[in-house]
């Protein structure tokens, strides 16, 4: 019997499912990256607000990426539903934390997808995947350097550490 | 035309010269393209979800499926929208094992 569906589709499909819940995640951890930028505008913290809104645009662009991959190689992309997304936050340092906490499960959850394209052959995909790797280890590393300001200047007026959360 | 596989209500099939799939609902056959499959096999995720099948039991039991945009629409009660998932995962299973052994080959 001829192999069609081969001729379709370049990417296995067990990984095209874990891409489309990653294009999910991504969405959902630029939706959470948008609520934060709110919470940061309102209390006049305008360059954490700016990190974050410049954040969410960056989630945005790894899912159309993403999204795009599964369409050029003969796949189905689902545009992803979000929900969920908590407005309430404690305080600039939580925030940050947060933001830690999401980046790590997104990288986990690349990792996995990186650890199914070996397991099924998809060395196309895996291939595509090393982007995200690397952009995740810096990602993770940002944010953790600016946790690490926050931690020692814990004391200082709120504002002053505004001002040295990095431009992007 | 190849058959793919057979479920209790459904069947499906390749077939080369059209370079499409064919699924036969019983009363009709539709053709559909392999994005048109992947399509179906998406829709029968969502429809076999234990909330989905939770809804159909507690509330109605039927539901619809339209696909191939909206071409085409059908009436599904529990057991047929189980035999519908069981009939798109194993003609996914049978292209992947066509898909290895042709490549072993």
């Amino acid at each position: 019997m001829e192999n069609i569906a081969r001729q379709q589709i370049s990417i296995n499909l067990e990984v095209m499912d874990m891409l489309n819940q990653q294009i999910a995640k991504e969405q959902h951890a630029s939706s959470v990256y948008l609520a934060m930028a709110s919470w940061c505008d309102q209390k006049g913290l305008t360059r954490s607000a700016s990190f974050f809104y410049n954040q969410s645009v960056e989630e945005r662009e790894h899912m159309m990426k993403i999204f795009k991959f599964v369409n050029d190689s003969g796949g189905s992309a689902y545009s992803p539903e979000v929900a969920n997304i908590s407005h309430e936050y404690a305080s600039l340092k939580e925030i940050f934390q947060l933001a830690l906490q999401q980046e790590i499960s997104v990288t986990q959850s690349i990792y996995k997808i990186v650890a199914k394209c070996r397991a099924v052959n998809d060395f196309g995909t895996e291939n595509f995947l090393q982007w995200f790797v690397e952009e995740q280890m810096e990602e993770e590393q940002s944010i953790r350097d600016i946790l690490d300001m926050i931690e020692l200047m814990e004391d200082a007026p709120l504002k002053l550490i505004d001002e040295r959360i990095p431009k992007e | 035309m190849e058959l793919l596989y057979t479920s209790k209500y459904y069947a499906s099939y390749q077939s080369t010269k059209d370079r499409c799939f064919y699924i036969d609902f019983g009363h009709k056959m539709v053709k559909v393209s392999f994005c048109q499959l992947l399509s179906l096999r998406y829709k029968a995720k969502q429809l076999s979800t234990s909330q989905h099948l939770e809804y159909m039991v507690n509330h109605s039991d039927v539901t619809l499926l339209t696909f191939c945009d909206k071409e085409h629409m059908i009436v599904l009660d529990t057991l047929q929208v189980l035999d519908f998932t069981e009939l798109i995962q194993a003609t996914f299973t049978m292209l992947e094992l066509n898909n290895v052994l042709s490549t072993a080959i």
